[in-house]
């Protein structure tokens, strides 16, 4: 395959994905920069192997494991600050836009400064709807480490901002 | 917790940018590309990897050799320590290639490969599945350098450098398999077959005869040390104390009290030393207002209890230094200590003749993220 032709494919299928793609490593990740970052590197190698992903008819399914194992390789080398528990401002009234915002925003804070290999379950889990020895299968370890990665995280969560996820509204037009 | 109260977790998506910029990804892909296509132009930094050698020899009676092969070349930032990409990246050859000195990633996710240096300076790379070179945490090599550990299409493989002998460990599918640690006299290979902290089982290997054994560890504890008779060490997996405990696969249980070489911190690890007869205990004092410890200093004691020393984690003008353990070398401690600002990964050999530091991988050579590079070495 020419050169050429094949940036121009893998242009196509950057800029037609890429939003999709973006949700998916700013929720593997927590934070903006990080899921720049990790998203470029994954798109990165999608684009030296292109004619390989591609004949493997899924690219975006290619970019999406690839996100997974590069958090897999963080686990050891990543610095996780801890989240203040009075990040979650007081209620001062009402379920109003911004007093959801802001707790978009600390539930974010408290995504990132979770292990790398708990975000990975997560995600898997409760983003994608894996079954548990299905996650365990892509992250190549144990159903019981998942379910302790899993446990872990959400208590994590919790005490970061106690009834925090339940104290965001569901989305209207969440099926 | 239900499938309702995830729902917040779900709508995060919705607060995701659009980080996707094509031209810059397609630019970066091209300059990979030209890299690894690029014939010897870079030569071999050897007085870098001498020096690495030196540092981190596994012992008089097993430290590899240092010819000047004909794969190393001389190089004008020899005296920095810095370690260079390969000129071109080549692949491990099977059959005999050589004693290994250590292995690398030079930055984050394996950067298209794992690379294996051999004690005369020549570089390889590891292969590769599609998506991504074998996890660095996975390689392992002999504390002589002749056998080289590593994942391949689930398998764990073990293979002699020197020969043509090849060791492959399967494992139950949901399983994974990393290397713990190797005996001195490099015959024997420990590997926990789970990444799960309970009911961890373990595999020794025998390399010479590809014998197997199977063995769980105590319930609560973890393996962390096996000695040439093939015994293996358990210690409490979340003891933190000065009291560091451990009991043997032959029943031999050893406590030794490192509370006056403490001052206000917590044990981080323990690790057999070469002698078979003493440990090194990593201490780490908790980092306010982070989750995290940082590395302070490494206390050797004898089976007795006796300290042997306590050598101080120095300071190496690295902006919010980070440190992880290696692992013992001949006659100390290796660390690979990273800076948070993101510009360098430096090996730090500590010894009672003082701190040395060794190969460095930083900006200048490696762009791409070297405070993320790995460093393994034998042992």
């Amino acid at each position: 395959m020419h050169r050429r032709h094949q940036y121009d494919e893998f242009r196509g299928f950057a800029a037609a994905r890429g939003p999709a793609l973006s949700r998916v490593a700013f929720m593997l990740t927590g934070d903006h920069q990080a899921a720049e970052d990790l998203l470029q590197e994954a798109l990165v190698k999608t684009a030296v192997r292109w004619h390989r992903v591609q004949s493997g008819g899924d690219p975006e399914a290619y970019v999406r494991k690839v996100m997974v194992n590069q958090l897999r390789s963080w686990l050891r080398r990543r610095r996780y600050a801890e989240i203040p528990l009075d990040a979650v401002a007081d209620r001062q009234g009402g379920t109003d836009v911004a007093h959801q915002t802001a707790l978009r925003v600390t539930l974010a804070r408290a995504l990132a400064s979770l292990p790398p290999r708990q975000r990975a379950v997560l995600f898997l889990r409760y983003y994608e709807d894996l079954t548990e020895s299905a996650t365990a299968e892509q992250l190549g370890c144990s159903v019981g480490t998942v379910k302790r990665h899993a446990h872990d995280a959400l208590a994590t969560l919790r005490r970061a901002g106690p009834g925090l996820l339940e104290s965001l509204k569901p989305s209207e037009v969440w099926p | 917790m239900n499938d309702q109260t995830m729902i917040p977790y779900r709508e995060l998506d919705a607060e995701a940018r659009n980080y996707v910029d094509p031209e810059r990804v397609i630019a970066l892909a091209k300059r990979r590309r030209s890299a690894a296509a690029a014939v010897a132009v870079v030569p071999v930094v050897l007085a870098g990897l001498v020096g690495a050698v030196v540092v981190l020899g596994p012992g008089a009676a097993h430290t590899p050799s240092v010819p000047a092969g004909e794969g190393a070349r001389p190089s004008a930032a020899t005296e920095a320590g810095a370690l260079r990409p390969p000129g071109r990246s080549t692949a491990l050859p099977a059959g005999p290639v050589g004693r290994a000195a250590y292995a690398y990633t030079p930055c984050r996710d394996a950067c298209d490969g794992v690379f294996v240096v051999l004690t005369d300076g020549r570089q390889f790379v590891l292969p590769a599945p599609a998506d991504g070179g074998p996890p660095v945490h996975s390689i392992t090599m002999s504390r002589d350098g002749r056998w080289l550990g590593y994942q391949s299409h689930g398998r764990y493989m073990v293979r002699s450098l020197t020969d043509v002998r090849v060791h492959a460990v399967k494992s139950a599918a949901t399983d994974a398999v990393f290397p713990v640690a190797w005996s001195s006299d490099s015959g024997r290979l420990l590997l926990q077959r789970t990444d799960s902290d309970t009911n961890a089982a373990y595999t020794v290997l025998e390399v010479g005869s590809g014998l197997a054994t199977q063995l769980t560890a105590p319930a609560g504890t973890k393996a962390f040390g096996i000695l040439p008779d093939g015994t293996v060490l358990f210690r409490n997996e979340n003891s933190t104390g000065p009291v560091v405990a451990w009991s043997t696969s032959a029943g031999q249980t050893v406590t030794i009290d490192v509370t006056a070489q403490l001052d206000g911190e917590s044990v981080r690890s323990v690790n057999l030393a070469p002698d078979n007869q003493s440990v090194y205990v990593v201490a780490a004092r908790s980092v306010e207002g982070q989750d995290s410890r940082e590395l302070t200093a490494v206390i050797h004691a004898d089976f007795t209890g006796k300290v042997l020393g306590r050598y101080e984690i120095p300071k190496m003008d690295l902006e919010n230094q980070f440190c992880d353990v290696l692992g013992p070398t001949a006659d100390g401690f290796a660390l690979s200590c990273r800076n948070g600002s993101g510009s360098m990964t430096t090996l730090l050999a500590v010894s009672a003749a003082g701190p040395q530091p060794g190969i460095k991988i930083s900006a200048q050579d490696w762009p791409n993220h070297p405070e993320l590079a790995e460093i393994v070495i034998p042992g």
